[in-house]
Formats: structure tokens, sequence, C-alpha cells
């Protein structure tokens, strides 16, 4: 179930979250420029796809989307105690790691701060699937307190003619 | 394999673990002042890393220490032995130092940037020297040798410190600085490492190391600060016996 950026903006002011002069104000943002920002140097191939900002907050969320959508993850990592995601996991999971950074202080230089990691990634293409990450330190074994960041997929876009997907799932046809 | 031209391992004290804090550079103070003094014991890390928190901008627990504070502190307020306030791997809060009545170490700490040679030097003169480096992922994954990979470029990662107690030569020639970290003694060759001299000249910010040492007895609670004195070593480690007898 998604709703327009147009149609997010009105549900905010006739349900009175947002008064009409903010919304005014977010009603005026160009949606291609969102998305162009979000991605960095990477654009969506096309002007319906989108890009997803994920945090820690969104740790078991799931995605309904288009195919050529681009993720955009920003994780807080623990990078002067040893630890790091463990980005490989997307990689095994089919994800291309676009762009791969790390913003920190450094004027001035906090020895120890925690970071934060931005993560610019293409999903797989069969869009669909749940994805693991933990935060270890790389020589060490993985431990149940490791925290753990989890992403479930459905990056099929709209429904096509026909039977839905569901309805195929169940039929065990092909979706 | 690298062969060691000096190594000052086996005149510390076994290698720790900050856990999940940022505690890398309170970490790296404490063993260069354990080895200035000859404690034969841990100094304080959390007391240190403490008086260092409070003197970095933002005052955060959680978002690390720079080498002003940290020089500050050591020279301020100084730290008592590890067991006045044992280091916790994980944050507590509230967080504050108990009373503490047993001796206290202070000591100047030089921050600066010093070139490779000028490390070298340092450790040829038996003083081991705190770097302030901006890791990169190959910091994360030495070799079985304890080897840091020189991989340029390389996703740098952040602000660690750690303390250069060594260095040697590849039988090649190129050179490189024996490190300790303090992140256990998974990491490396038993917590220790080896940094090429590329890696340290381009990923090196700050370094700093130890000066006169002051000692002085103190009561945290009741706030009464001896008259500090300026020791040589042999008198601190004289000193620091008899505080421990008392």
């Amino acid at each position: 179930m998604s709703a327009s950026y147009e149609a997010t903006c009105w549900g905010l002011v006739s349900h009175q979250i947002l008064p009409r002069s903010e919304v005014d104000v977010l009603r005026k943002a160009r949606i291609a420029r969102l998305k162009s920002t979000l991605g960095g140097k990477f654009k969506p191939s096309n002007s319906w796809a989108d890009v997803w900002k994920l945090t820690l907050k969104d740790d078991g969320t799931r995605l309904l989307g288009n195919p050529d959508d681009l993720l955009r993850i920003e994780l807080n990592e623990d990078a002067g105690s040893g630890h790091q995601w463990r980005v490989e996991a997307l990689r095994e999971a089919g994800y291309s790691v676009l762009s791969d950074e790390s913003a920190f202080s450094r004027e001035p230089l906090v020895y120890g701060a925690a970071t934060m990691r931005t993560l610019i990634v293409r999903p797989p293409e069969s869009g669909v699937g749940t994805v693991t990450m933990r935060e270890i330190q790389p020589w060490a074994n993985e431990e149940s307190s490791d925290p753990s960041f989890s992403v479930n997929l459905a990056l099929q876009g709209p429904e096509l003619g026909g039977l839905s997907r569901a309805d195929r799932r169940r039929l065990g046809l092909n979706t | 394999m690298i062969v060691p031209t000096i190594d000052l391992r086996p005149t510390l004290l076994p290698v720790r673990h900050q856990g999940r804090r940022p505690s890398c550079l309170a970490f790296a103070c404490s063993t260069a002042h354990e080895h200035k003094i000859c404690s034969g014991e841990h100094l304080c890390v959390e007391y240190l890393h403490y008086q260092a928190v409070t003197r970095t901008p933002g005052r955060n627990p959680s978002a690390g220490t720079t080498m002003f504070a940290a020089a500050a502190a050591l020279a301020e307020t100084g730290q008592p032995a590890e067991a006045a306030w044992p280091y916790c791997a994980l944050q507590v809060s509230p967080w504050a130092p108990p009373d503490i009545t047993s001796a206290f170490y202070r000591a100047t700490l030089r921050p600066s940037r010093l070139h490779f040679d000028e490390v070298v030097v340092a450790l040829d003169k038996n003083q081991p020297v705190v770097l302030g480096l901006v890791i990169t992922d190959a910091f994360y994954r030495p070799d079985s040798q304890g080897l840091v990979a020189d991989r340029n470029p390389d996703i740098e990662r952040g602000g660690h410190a750690v303390l250069a107690v060594g260095h040697g030569a590849f039988p090649a020639g190129s050179r490189a600085l024996l490190i300790r970290n303090s992140w256990g003694t998974g990491w490396g060759l038993g917590g220790y490492g080896w940094l090429p001299q590329p890696y340290v000249e381009r990923q090196l910010r700050e370094s700093a190391v130890l000066g006169p040492v002051l000692n002085y007895r103190t009561n945290v609670r009741n706030n009464r600060i001896g008259a500090p004195t300026i020791l040589n070593r042999s008198c601190v480690v004289a000193v620091g016996a008899a505080f421990s007898k008392a």
C-alpha cells in the first residue's frame, strides 16, 4: 500500500497533522530532485522508480516498490571499537553496492566516535527476499548480541493484468 | 615476515578490550602511562576516559574524545590504579567516578603530528607514541602476521587511537610500526599489529608522547588535591610502591 507524494501532503492537512502553510512548502519540493539527492551520484533508471532511505528505525520493515528502485541505507557504526556492518551479506543476497561511505567528525578528529555508514545499493533482479546484516568485529565470530538490521523487499511494481501475484502463488504458478 | 628492531611488548601489561565503548584513546594513553611509570598494574582507563569526555566538546560518553582533551585530563586530574574504578565494557548511566582515595598519577602528554621517522626516534628512546589515526577498511582485517594491508585507495571509517610500541622492517627493507590496539587479543597478533610506513604517513593525523610525570594523592570526594611534584622515573616507582603498602 502506498500513496503519492502529493496525496500524502494533502492527507497530512486533512488529518490536521501539519498546518496548511507547512504543507504548501512541502508541496513545492521537486520529487525528482529529492530522489536524486538521496541517491547521491546514482539515480534511479527511470522517473517512476524511487530511492528508499532506510535507517535502524526501519529494521524489519517490508518494502513494496518498483523493480528499479534504489536503497539508501544509513546505519550508525561503532567504527572506533572495531565494529563494522557485514555488508557482504548484501552482496551474497545479490545486491549491488554502488556506494559505501562513512561520515565522521574530522575537525576536531574525535577518537572512537560512532560514525554514520551510508550505502547506496541496487536490489537483486528478483526484487524479493529478506536480507539481514549484523554489526560485528570482522575477525571475531558473530554473537547473538550483535546488532542486526533486516529488510524485507517486494520490489515487483504494480500488479499486471490477469491473476494477482497472491493468486499465482497460491496456485503454484510462477510470479 | 617483519623483523622487529624495537619491540616494547615484553615491557607492557596484557592487551585489553574496550568493548563497544569509544575509549580507544584512554586505553592508548593509559598503556603509555603504565610504561612510563613502570606501574606493574593497569591504570584506571575508566577514570581517564571520564575526565577526557568531560573536556571534549559535547561531553557525550558515547561520542569519543579528542587528543587535547585526553592530554588535559592526564595533566590536570591524572588517573589512579585500575582497582579504584574498574573498566566496564558497557557504558553505564548515570556515569560518575566513585570516591577514590588511592594514589593518582599525572603526566604531561604532548600532542603533535610526528613524521614516521620521528615516531621511530621516540621508540628508539624507549618512548611509546600515541597515534591518532583515521582508519580504513584494511585496518579491520590484518593478516595472520598482524600486518594491515597498504591499500590505496581504501575507504576511511573513522578516528581511532592506538599505541606505537615498536618498529621493524620487511626483508626488502620497507619499514613498519608495531602497534598495540585495544580491541582484545583476537585482533591481529594477540592484539598487536604492523602498520606499513605508507599507511602511517597517509592515515596519521595526530600523535603524542608522554612528557614529565607528576604524582600526588587526592581525595576526590573532598576535592583535596595535594601539591603536585615532578618526579623522575625511579621516584615514581618508589612512591607508587609506598602507596600500595599504605
